[in-house]
């Protein structure tokens, strides 16, 4: 342990990855800002370029990236009341109205500091649990594993996509495109239609980088930008209170040790969004709050709470995905690509093999969101310039790098193909509300999922979820969540049904 | 639901895409169509379920196809044209003249037809194509495809 520690601190505590991790955050924070663009579309499109790093190098960036989008969202939320980022949707409710009444600067300076303490919070509770997780990942087997990443792909469809049924569908084919080629096991090639191309399998990066960029491309030039050019920021506004807004956050201690909390807490479950997240942490301070009536009004715990709480997430989401291959969301969906691409498996194998990798990744949470708060607190009213950029400028930049990053993997005109092709069926799933995430979910986790499948049949039999059952403990975890929709209309249907008898 | 008739066909694509994924698989032999003949039935009854739902309110309330009123459908419909247009452009523009001139070319043709002025066409066409070329070309050391004009003409 003392040696993976060290090993992943002296990985990440160099020249060379602490320079990664600052141009991560500079492109986070850029990318936090521009509505339209978010880690997601950023980290697909570099998949190409980072996968044959080092490991523990393009994971602090990808890391680095996302705390400083989460980080920068704020900005815009605050000084203009446009979320950059979904998950900055709870910081306007207070954060404007601040701004408003000529407080932005204490916003900015309460939000950027209540990020980093939260991203702290959550690096603390991954380095304190790694060691709590570990044996339990060696005590799991095949069974309980493939009841565990099915589990992780029905969350993930039901708690991240309203439209449950569709996101299960999505799951499944993921699960589905990732057996297309030869099948390991017997040598059979599947699902490839008679053509060498998909032998190899479906090429994950040209899926990700289609299904993930070129719908938001097609959006951002139907959209035509937030054409916001006429908005004036007052930025002398801007620089005064920062310090002030820092000091709130070690005011209002307990609203920030309770965010970061709560979304540490929640960061456990797949599926929980940091939307979700940042408006039950609102909520929870609201609850806690001596004044609830002042929220919405322009208070600072307002931006406090949901702030600690989304970049809290962070810590425990990234424990579930690499001790249990579970990812939370869409920004660790990214972080398992990455590992499975390094040819690391999520569970005992990064657990034991690679523990050097989940430290550095603990200390690269630290380090991006310390990076993150600073350079956001210091250029925050240059940061705010960068809505008013015409987004139209970015879709040929962003076309030519989709095509470059399809190509770049493997040198074939087909993956550029292939990418688009998918970035059209991205756009309709988008469309139709077909989650994109379940899916690339499934599609990481469908070859992990059968080949447990496989040898939980092959080694215990058919009947492998009554001997083993702590892996039909683990299924019916997802059952409550199929039913609650059910459930829920079932209250309404009696509340109705009670309503005149009152 | 945006269309509810657009998303009832995209759910029929998927089932029948479904259909012919379970012909296929049922002719595999052993082991590799066991998971694929659990996955894809599931799937399709999933599937069957939504486009019971689907076609229960387009009968039930009598939805028809939504357009936003007037001169913003408009807008809509000739950004998601210009969308395609540009996406169709630049695979092919790649393609045909490779990487290098499309890191020049594409920003120039782009930015010049939304009205931009020559300077700031020039200068993101000569800024996309310079930056891009150093980064891929160097950094990067990736072969920038020199495109199938190129390889008809020369090779």
């Amino acid at each position: 342990m003392i040696e993976a520690i060290t090993s992943g601190l002296s990985a990440v505590l160099n020249l060379y990855t602490l320079g990664i991790i600052f141009i991560g955050v500079l492109i986070g924070l850029a990318v936090g800002i521009l509505p339209g663009i978010g880690g997601m579309t950023t980290v697909a499109i570099m998949l190409p370029f980072i996968y044959k790093w080092d490991p523990r190098v393009s994971l602090s960036l990808v890391i680095a990236i996302y705390a400083a989008t989460y980080s920068s969202g704020l900005v815009t939320s605050i000084l203009l009341g446009i979320p950059g980022e979904a998950n900055a949707t709870a910081t306007l409710l207070d954060g404007h109205p601040m701004t408003k009444r000529g407080e932005g600067g204490r916003a900015l300076g309460a939000g950027f500091m209540a990020s980093l303490l939260g991203g702290i919070f959550g690096s603390i509770v991954l380095a304190l649990l790694i060691p709590v997780a570990r044996p339990i990942v060696l005590a799991i087997t095949s069974p309980e594993l493939f009841a565990l990443a099915m589990v992780g792909v029905s969350f993930i469809a039901i708690l991240s996509s309203t439209h449950k049924i569709r996101g299960l569908v999505m799951g499944l084919l993921g699960i589905l495109a990732a057996g297309v080629g030869i099948f390991p096991f017997t040598g059979t090639p599947r699902f490839t239609f008679g053509t060498f191309y998909l032998q190899d399998g479906v090429p994950l990066v040209a899926v990700c980088v289609g299904i993930f960029a070129i719908p938001e491309l097609m959006e951002m030039t139907v959209s035509g930008g937030i054409a916001e050019k006429n908005k004036r920021i007052d930025l002398g506004e801007v620089a005064h209170g920062v310090l002030t807004g820092i000091k709130d956050c070690f005011r209002h201690w307990r609203t920030v040790l309770s965010g970061s909390a709560l979304g540490s807490a929640l960061g456990f479950i797949p599926g929980v969004g940091v939307v979700t997240a940042t408006f039950l942490s609102y909520g929870l301070a609201r609850m806690l709050s001596k004044r609830p009536e002042d929220f919405g009004t322009g208070c600072v715990e307002g931006v406090i709470a949901p702030e600690s709480a989304d970049n809290a997430k962070e810590g425990s989401g990234l424990l579930t995905t690499l001790a249990f291959g579970l990812p939370g969301g869409v920004s660790m969906a990214m972080v398992l690509v990455i590992l499975m691409m390094a040819g690391i498996a999520p569970g005992s194998e990064i657990m034991i093999k690679h523990l050097d990798v989940v430290w550095s990744l603990v200390v690269a949470l630290v380090v991006s969101n310390i990076l993150a708060a600073a350079i956001g607190m210091a250029t925050a009213k240059y940061l705010a310039k960068i809505v008013c950029l015409r987004v139209g400028f970015l879709v040929p930049i962003i076309l030519l790098l989709v095509v470059v990053a399809s190509f770049g993997l493997n040198s074939r005109i087909e993956d550029v193909a292939m990418a688009f092709i998918w970035g059209g069926i991205g756009y309709l799933m988008k469309e139709f509300n077909y989650s994109r995430v379940t899916f690339i979910v499934g599609f990481v986790l469908g070859d992990l999922v059968e080949r447990y499948f496989l040898l939980s049949v092959g080694t215990i039999g058919w009947d492998f979820l009554i001997k083993r059952p702590a892996a039909l403990v683990i299924l019916f975890f997802i059952l409550p969540l199929l039913g609650q929709q059910w459930i829920r209309r079932l209250f309404k249907r009696s509340d109705r049904e009670g309503g005149p008898a009152q | 639901m945006k269309n509810r008739y657009g998303s009832l066909i995209f759910t029929l694509i998927l089932f029948f895409s479904f259909v012919v994924l379970l012909f296929s698989a049922a002719g595999y032999p052993g082991k590799a169509k066991l998971f694929p003949l659990i996955i894809i039935p599931l799937s399709l009854i999933l599937l069957g379920i939504e486009i019971v739902r689907d076609v229960l309110v387009i009968r039930g309330r009598g939805e028809t196809k939504k357009a936003d009123p007037g001169e913003k459908a408009g807008e809509t419909s000739r950004g998601f044209w210009d969308a395609i247009l540009w996406i169709v452009i630049s695979l092919f523009g790649s393609l045909l003249f490779g990487f290098v001139t499309a890191f020049f070319l594409l920003p120039l043709v782009y930015s010049k037809t939304h009205k931009e002025s020559w300077w700031t066409a020039i200068l993101l066409s000569l800024g996309c194509g310079v930056v891009f070329y150093i980064i891929f070309g160097y950094v990067f050391d990736m072969r920038l495809f020199e495109g199938f004009l190129v390889s008809f003409l020369f090779d």
